[in-house]
Protein backbone atom coordinates (compact mmCIF):
# COMPACT_ATOMS: atom_id res chain seq x y z
CA UNK A 1 0.00 0.00 0.00
CA UNK A 2 1.15 3.54 -0.68
CA UNK A 3 1.87 5.65 2.37
CA UNK A 4 2.40 9.21 3.52
CA UNK A 5 5.88 9.36 5.00
CA UNK A 6 6.28 12.97 6.13
CA UNK A 7 4.62 16.35 6.33
CA UNK A 8 6.13 19.80 5.94
CA UNK A 9 4.97 23.38 6.31
CA UNK A 10 6.84 26.30 4.78
CA UNK A 11 6.23 29.89 3.67
CA UNK A 12 6.37 31.02 0.05
CA UNK A 13 7.48 34.63 0.47
CA UNK A 14 8.26 35.72 -3.09
CA UNK A 15 11.30 37.82 -2.21
CA UNK A 16 13.08 34.93 -0.49
CA UNK A 17 14.90 33.65 -3.61
CA UNK A 18 16.32 37.14 -4.08
CA UNK A 19 17.11 37.49 -0.37
CA UNK A 20 19.06 34.23 -0.30
CA UNK A 21 20.82 35.01 -3.56
CA UNK A 22 21.92 38.32 -2.05
CA UNK A 23 22.76 37.16 1.48
CA UNK A 24 24.17 33.73 0.78
CA UNK A 25 23.69 30.19 2.07
CA UNK A 26 24.25 31.08 5.73
CA UNK A 27 21.40 33.57 6.00
CA UNK A 28 18.40 32.69 8.15
CA UNK A 29 16.03 31.89 5.31
CA UNK A 30 18.57 29.67 3.54
CA UNK A 31 19.23 27.68 6.70
CA UNK A 32 15.54 27.25 7.50
CA UNK A 33 14.80 25.94 4.03
CA UNK A 34 17.95 23.77 4.13
CA UNK A 35 16.71 21.94 7.23
CA UNK A 36 13.40 21.16 5.54
CA UNK A 37 15.17 20.09 2.39
CA UNK A 38 17.45 17.69 4.32
CA UNK A 39 14.41 16.05 5.87
CA UNK A 40 12.58 15.86 2.56
CA UNK A 41 15.59 14.13 1.04
CA UNK A 42 15.93 11.79 4.02
CA UNK A 43 12.42 10.36 3.74
CA UNK A 44 13.12 9.26 0.15
CA UNK A 45 9.72 10.26 -1.14
CA UNK A 46 8.61 9.15 -4.59
CA UNK A 47 6.16 12.03 -4.87
CA UNK A 48 5.41 15.31 -3.14
CA UNK A 49 1.88 16.63 -2.77
CA UNK A 50 2.22 20.40 -2.63
CA UNK A 51 -0.75 22.31 -1.23
CA UNK A 52 -0.89 26.03 -1.72
CA UNK A 53 -3.03 28.88 -2.99
CA UNK A 54 -2.83 30.69 -6.25
CA UNK A 55 -2.64 34.51 -6.21
CA UNK A 56 -4.91 35.26 -9.21
CA UNK A 57 -2.33 33.93 -11.64
CA UNK A 58 -3.24 30.35 -12.54
CA UNK A 59 -6.87 31.06 -11.72
CA UNK A 60 -8.91 34.25 -11.74
CA UNK A 61 -12.44 35.38 -11.02
CA UNK A 62 -13.56 34.20 -14.44
CA UNK A 63 -13.20 30.67 -13.06
CA UNK A 64 -11.93 30.22 -9.52
CA UNK A 65 -12.27 26.79 -7.91
CA UNK A 66 -12.42 26.24 -4.17
CA UNK A 67 -10.20 23.17 -4.51
CA UNK A 68 -8.37 22.00 -7.61
CA UNK A 69 -5.71 19.50 -8.60
CA UNK A 70 -3.26 19.77 -11.46
CA UNK A 71 -3.20 16.64 -13.61
CA UNK A 72 -0.52 16.74 -16.29
CA UNK A 73 2.89 15.21 -17.07
CA UNK A 74 4.65 18.43 -16.20
CA UNK A 75 4.18 22.07 -15.40
CA UNK A 76 6.31 25.21 -15.18
CA UNK A 77 6.69 28.44 -13.29
CA UNK A 78 6.69 30.93 -11.84
CA UNK A 79 4.00 32.62 -13.91
CA UNK A 80 3.77 35.80 -11.85
CA UNK A 81 7.04 37.72 -12.46
CA UNK A 82 8.59 36.53 -9.21
CA UNK A 83 12.33 37.18 -9.42
CA UNK A 84 13.70 33.63 -9.44
CA UNK A 85 14.72 31.04 -12.04
CA UNK A 86 12.13 29.58 -14.38
CA UNK A 87 11.60 25.86 -13.88
CA UNK A 88 9.92 22.94 -15.59
CA UNK A 89 8.57 20.55 -12.95
CA UNK A 90 7.62 16.89 -13.27
CA UNK A 91 4.10 16.09 -12.10
CA UNK A 92 3.12 12.63 -10.88
CA UNK A 93 0.19 12.49 -13.25
CA UNK A 94 -1.10 9.09 -12.09
CA UNK A 95 -1.10 10.10 -8.43
CA UNK A 96 -2.76 13.38 -9.35
CA UNK A 97 -5.52 11.56 -11.23
CA UNK A 98 -5.94 9.04 -8.39
CA UNK A 99 -6.38 11.90 -5.96
CA UNK A 100 -8.82 13.73 -8.19
CA UNK A 101 -11.01 10.67 -8.68
CA UNK A 102 -10.73 9.46 -5.10
CA UNK A 103 -11.52 12.85 -3.60
CA UNK A 104 -14.58 13.29 -5.80
CA UNK A 105 -15.95 9.97 -4.61
CA UNK A 106 -15.43 11.29 -1.08
CA UNK A 107 -17.65 14.29 -1.83
CA UNK A 108 -14.89 16.84 -2.47
CA UNK A 109 -15.76 18.69 -5.67
CA UNK A 110 -12.23 18.88 -7.01
CA UNK A 111 -11.74 20.98 -10.10
CA UNK A 112 -9.10 19.78 -12.52
CA UNK A 113 -6.63 21.68 -14.64
CA UNK A 114 -4.59 19.81 -17.24
CA UNK A 115 -2.74 22.78 -18.72
CA UNK A 116 -1.42 25.16 -16.12
CA UNK A 117 1.54 27.03 -14.70
CA UNK A 118 2.31 27.77 -11.06
CA UNK A 119 2.95 31.03 -9.25
CA UNK A 120 5.34 31.76 -6.40
CA UNK A 121 3.17 29.95 -3.87
CA UNK A 122 4.32 26.65 -5.35
CA UNK A 123 7.55 27.76 -6.98
CA UNK A 124 9.33 29.28 -3.98
CA UNK A 125 9.08 25.96 -2.07
CA UNK A 126 10.14 24.14 -5.24
CA UNK A 127 13.14 26.43 -5.68
CA UNK A 128 14.50 25.88 -2.18
CA UNK A 129 13.44 22.30 -1.51
CA UNK A 130 13.05 20.30 -4.66
CA UNK A 131 14.82 21.96 -7.58
CA UNK A 132 17.73 19.52 -7.23
CA UNK A 133 15.83 16.51 -5.88
CA UNK A 134 13.17 16.88 -8.59
CA UNK A 135 10.64 14.71 -6.76
CA UNK A 136 7.52 14.68 -8.95
CA UNK A 137 4.81 16.86 -7.45
CA UNK A 138 1.04 16.94 -7.33
CA UNK A 139 -0.21 20.53 -6.98
CA UNK A 140 -3.39 20.96 -5.00
CA UNK A 141 -4.87 24.45 -5.07
CA UNK A 142 -6.85 25.75 -2.09
CA UNK A 143 -8.91 28.93 -2.37
CA UNK A 144 -7.16 30.44 0.65
CA UNK A 145 -6.37 33.93 -0.59
CA UNK A 146 -9.70 35.64 -1.15
CA UNK A 147 -13.02 35.56 0.60
CA UNK A 148 -15.04 33.55 1.20
CA UNK A 149 -12.55 31.03 2.52
CA UNK A 150 -13.39 27.36 2.94
CA UNK A 151 -13.93 26.50 6.62
CA UNK A 152 -10.95 25.18 8.57
CA UNK A 153 -12.63 21.85 9.30
CA UNK A 154 -13.27 21.44 5.58
CA UNK A 155 -9.55 21.92 4.89
CA UNK A 156 -8.69 19.38 7.58
CA UNK A 157 -11.24 16.94 6.14
CA UNK A 158 -9.71 17.32 2.69
CA UNK A 159 -6.39 16.25 4.18
CA UNK A 160 -8.01 13.24 5.82
CA UNK A 161 -9.57 12.28 2.49
CA UNK A 162 -6.20 12.59 0.75
CA UNK A 163 -4.78 10.14 3.29
CA UNK A 164 -7.65 7.71 2.68
CA UNK A 165 -7.11 7.79 -1.07
CA UNK A 166 -3.41 7.12 -0.65
CA UNK A 167 -3.99 4.26 1.79
CA UNK A 168 -6.18 2.55 -0.81
CA UNK A 169 -3.61 2.87 -3.59
CA UNK A 170 -1.74 -0.31 -4.52
CA UNK A 171 2.04 -0.35 -4.62
CA UNK A 172 4.72 0.90 -2.31
CA UNK A 173 4.78 4.56 -3.24
CA UNK A 174 6.21 6.85 -0.55
CA UNK A 175 4.51 10.23 -0.55
CA UNK A 176 5.45 13.42 1.26
CA UNK A 177 2.97 16.25 1.69
CA UNK A 178 3.62 19.93 2.12
CA UNK A 179 1.42 22.92 2.97
CA UNK A 180 2.65 26.41 2.22
CA UNK A 181 1.69 29.85 3.43
CA UNK A 182 1.62 32.49 6.15
CA UNK A 183 -0.27 32.70 9.43
CA UNK A 184 -0.41 36.49 9.57
CA UNK A 185 0.18 38.64 6.53
CA UNK A 186 -1.59 41.59 4.94
CA UNK A 187 -0.70 42.56 1.39
CA UNK A 188 -2.12 45.77 0.03
CA UNK A 189 -4.92 46.14 2.57
CA UNK A 190 -5.50 48.57 5.45
CA UNK A 191 -3.70 46.31 7.95
CA UNK A 192 -0.39 46.66 6.10
CA UNK A 193 2.31 48.62 7.89
CA UNK A 194 2.04 52.39 7.34
CA UNK A 195 4.20 53.44 4.41
CA UNK A 196 4.56 49.83 3.22
CA UNK A 197 2.68 47.57 0.82
CA UNK A 198 2.56 44.68 3.29
CA UNK A 199 2.78 43.91 6.99
CA UNK A 200 2.34 41.29 9.69
CA UNK A 201 -0.67 42.60 11.61
CA UNK A 202 -1.21 39.79 14.11
CA UNK A 203 1.97 38.28 15.48
CA UNK A 204 0.01 37.04 18.51
CA UNK A 205 -2.12 34.88 16.25
CA UNK A 206 1.00 33.45 14.61
CA UNK A 207 2.39 32.69 18.08
CA UNK A 208 -0.92 31.08 19.04
CA UNK A 209 -0.74 28.78 16.01
CA UNK A 210 2.81 27.83 16.95
CA UNK A 211 1.65 26.86 20.43
CA UNK A 212 -1.29 24.86 19.10
CA UNK A 213 0.85 22.95 16.61
CA UNK A 214 3.69 22.25 19.00
CA UNK A 215 1.21 20.86 21.53
CA UNK A 216 -0.70 18.93 18.89
CA UNK A 217 -3.90 20.82 19.72
CA UNK A 218 -5.32 20.45 16.25
CA UNK A 219 -9.00 20.28 17.17
CA UNK A 220 -8.61 23.46 19.16
CA UNK A 221 -6.76 25.16 16.30
CA UNK A 222 -9.53 24.24 13.86
CA UNK A 223 -12.07 25.70 16.27
CA UNK A 224 -10.00 28.87 16.67
CA UNK A 225 -9.44 29.36 12.94
CA UNK A 226 -12.81 30.81 11.98
CA UNK A 227 -13.00 32.78 8.76
CA UNK A 228 -13.33 35.99 10.78
CA UNK A 229 -10.29 35.15 12.90
CA UNK A 230 -8.20 34.46 9.82
CA UNK A 231 -9.31 37.70 8.18
CA UNK A 232 -8.26 39.65 11.27
CA UNK A 233 -4.75 38.22 10.90
CA UNK A 234 -4.43 39.63 7.40
CA UNK A 235 -5.72 39.05 3.90
CA UNK A 236 -3.18 36.25 3.37
CA UNK A 237 -3.78 34.56 6.75
CA UNK A 238 -6.16 32.09 5.12
CA UNK A 239 -3.02 30.34 3.96
CA UNK A 240 -3.14 28.48 7.28
CA UNK A 241 -5.73 26.35 5.47
CA UNK A 242 -2.96 24.95 3.25
CA UNK A 243 -1.20 23.78 6.41
CA UNK A 244 -4.44 22.30 7.76
CA UNK A 245 -4.89 20.17 4.64
CA UNK A 246 -1.37 18.83 5.14
CA UNK A 247 -2.05 18.22 8.84
CA UNK A 248 -5.30 16.44 8.07
CA UNK A 249 -3.37 14.08 5.81
CA UNK A 250 -0.71 13.18 8.38
CA UNK A 251 -3.04 12.99 11.40
CA UNK A 252 -2.54 14.29 14.91
CA UNK A 253 1.22 14.35 15.34
CA UNK A 254 3.74 16.63 17.00
CA UNK A 255 6.33 18.28 14.77
CA UNK A 256 9.96 17.27 15.13
CA UNK A 257 10.88 20.85 14.29
CA UNK A 258 8.87 24.07 14.26
CA UNK A 259 10.73 27.31 13.65
CA UNK A 260 8.80 30.56 13.33
CA UNK A 261 9.98 33.76 11.76
CA UNK A 262 8.01 36.02 14.05
CA UNK A 263 8.49 39.22 12.08
CA UNK A 264 7.13 37.54 8.96
CA UNK A 265 4.18 35.80 10.66
CA UNK A 266 5.06 32.38 9.27
CA UNK A 267 7.04 29.26 10.16
CA UNK A 268 8.92 26.20 8.97
CA UNK A 269 7.58 22.89 10.30
CA UNK A 270 8.68 19.28 9.90
CA UNK A 271 6.64 16.20 10.79
CA UNK A 272 8.37 12.79 10.56
CA UNK A 273 7.60 9.51 12.26
CA UNK A 274 10.06 7.10 10.64
CA UNK B 1 -21.06 45.72 -8.13
CA UNK B 2 -18.77 42.76 -8.77
CA UNK B 3 -15.54 44.71 -9.08
CA UNK B 4 -14.65 42.23 -11.80
CA UNK B 5 -13.45 44.92 -14.15
CA UNK B 6 -11.16 46.49 -11.56
CA UNK B 7 -9.70 43.12 -10.65
CA UNK B 8 -9.24 42.29 -14.32
CA UNK B 9 -7.57 45.62 -14.99
CA UNK B 10 -4.87 45.04 -12.37
CA UNK B 11 -4.42 41.37 -13.14
CA UNK B 12 -4.00 42.08 -16.84
CA UNK B 13 -1.32 44.65 -16.04
CA UNK B 14 0.73 41.83 -14.52
CA UNK B 15 0.15 39.23 -17.20
CA UNK B 16 0.08 41.34 -20.37
CA UNK B 17 3.08 43.64 -20.86
CA UNK B 18 1.46 45.36 -23.83
CA UNK B 19 -1.61 46.20 -21.79
CA UNK B 20 0.57 47.34 -18.89
CA UNK B 21 2.43 49.75 -21.13
CA UNK B 22 -0.88 51.01 -22.48
CA UNK B 23 -2.06 51.56 -18.90
CA UNK B 24 1.08 53.58 -18.20
CA UNK B 25 1.10 55.59 -21.43
CA UNK B 26 -2.61 55.94 -22.18
CA UNK B 27 -4.59 54.96 -19.09
CA UNK B 28 -7.92 56.09 -20.54
CA UNK B 29 -7.43 53.80 -23.52
CA UNK B 30 -6.46 50.94 -21.25
CA UNK B 31 -9.54 51.42 -19.09
CA UNK B 32 -11.70 51.46 -22.21
CA UNK B 33 -10.66 47.84 -22.81
CA UNK B 34 -12.03 46.75 -19.45
CA UNK B 35 -15.60 46.28 -18.19
CA UNK B 36 -15.46 49.31 -15.88
CA UNK B 37 -18.28 51.65 -14.98
CA UNK B 38 -17.73 55.41 -14.78
CA UNK B 39 -17.37 55.39 -10.99
CA UNK B 40 -14.70 52.72 -11.15
CA UNK B 41 -12.82 54.62 -13.86
CA UNK B 42 -12.86 57.79 -11.80
CA UNK B 43 -11.61 55.98 -8.69
CA UNK B 44 -8.79 54.42 -10.70
CA UNK B 45 -7.99 57.72 -12.39
CA UNK B 46 -7.65 59.45 -9.04
CA UNK B 47 -5.82 56.58 -7.33
CA UNK B 48 -8.50 56.36 -4.67
CA UNK B 49 -7.44 53.06 -3.13
CA UNK B 50 -9.56 53.57 -0.02
CA UNK B 51 -12.80 53.97 -1.93
CA UNK B 52 -12.06 51.01 -4.18
CA UNK B 53 -11.26 48.88 -1.15
CA UNK B 54 -14.45 49.94 0.59
CA UNK B 55 -16.37 48.87 -2.53
CA UNK B 56 -14.89 45.39 -2.11
CA UNK B 57 -11.86 45.38 -4.38
CA UNK B 58 -9.28 42.84 -3.26
CA UNK B 59 -6.42 44.57 -1.42
CA UNK B 60 -3.72 42.44 -3.00
CA UNK B 61 -4.80 43.19 -6.55
CA UNK B 62 -5.48 46.81 -5.62
CA UNK B 63 -1.87 47.23 -4.51
CA UNK B 64 -0.79 46.58 -8.10
CA UNK B 65 -1.26 50.35 -8.39
CA UNK B 66 2.18 50.59 -6.83
CA UNK B 67 4.02 47.90 -8.78
CA UNK B 68 4.31 50.19 -11.78
CA UNK B 69 2.97 53.39 -10.22
CA UNK B 70 -0.15 53.20 -12.35
CA UNK B 71 -2.03 56.53 -12.35
CA UNK B 72 1.06 57.93 -10.57
CA UNK B 73 0.22 56.02 -7.40
CA UNK B 74 3.41 55.56 -5.41
CA UNK B 75 3.71 53.30 -2.37
CA UNK B 76 3.53 56.37 -0.16
CA UNK B 77 0.39 57.69 -1.83
CA UNK B 78 -1.18 54.25 -1.83
CA UNK B 79 -0.41 53.65 1.81
CA UNK B 80 -1.87 56.99 2.87
CA UNK B 81 -5.07 56.17 1.04
CA UNK B 82 -5.49 52.53 2.05
CA UNK B 83 -4.70 53.24 5.70
CA UNK B 84 -7.69 55.56 5.76
CA UNK B 85 -10.07 52.94 4.40
CA UNK B 86 -12.90 51.76 6.61
CA UNK B 87 -12.37 48.12 7.58
CA UNK B 88 -14.23 46.15 10.25
CA UNK B 89 -10.97 44.42 11.18
CA UNK B 90 -9.43 47.70 12.35
CA UNK B 91 -12.34 48.33 14.66
CA UNK B 92 -11.97 44.93 16.32
CA UNK B 93 -8.20 45.18 16.56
Amino acid sequence: MAEIVAGFGVPHTPVFPSVVKRNGPDCEEALLFAEVRQNLEAVKADALILISNDHFNTFFYDNFPLFAVGVAPETRGPNDATVMPQYRLPVDEQLAENLRAGLITRYFDMAVTQEFELDHSFMVPWHFLNAELRIPIVPIFVHAFSDPLPPADRAWALGEAIAEVIEEMPGEQRIAIMGSGSFSLEIGGPLADPGERAGTPDKDWAAHIKSRLENCEIDELIEDATCERLQRAGNAAGELLNWLVMLGAIGQREPISFKPQVSHGHAFGIWRWD
Amino acid sequence: MSNYGVHKFFRTCLHDKTFRQLALDHPEAAMAHMPLDETEKELLRTGNAAALYERGVNGYLLSFFTRWELFDVTVEKYSASIQAAKDWRKEIA
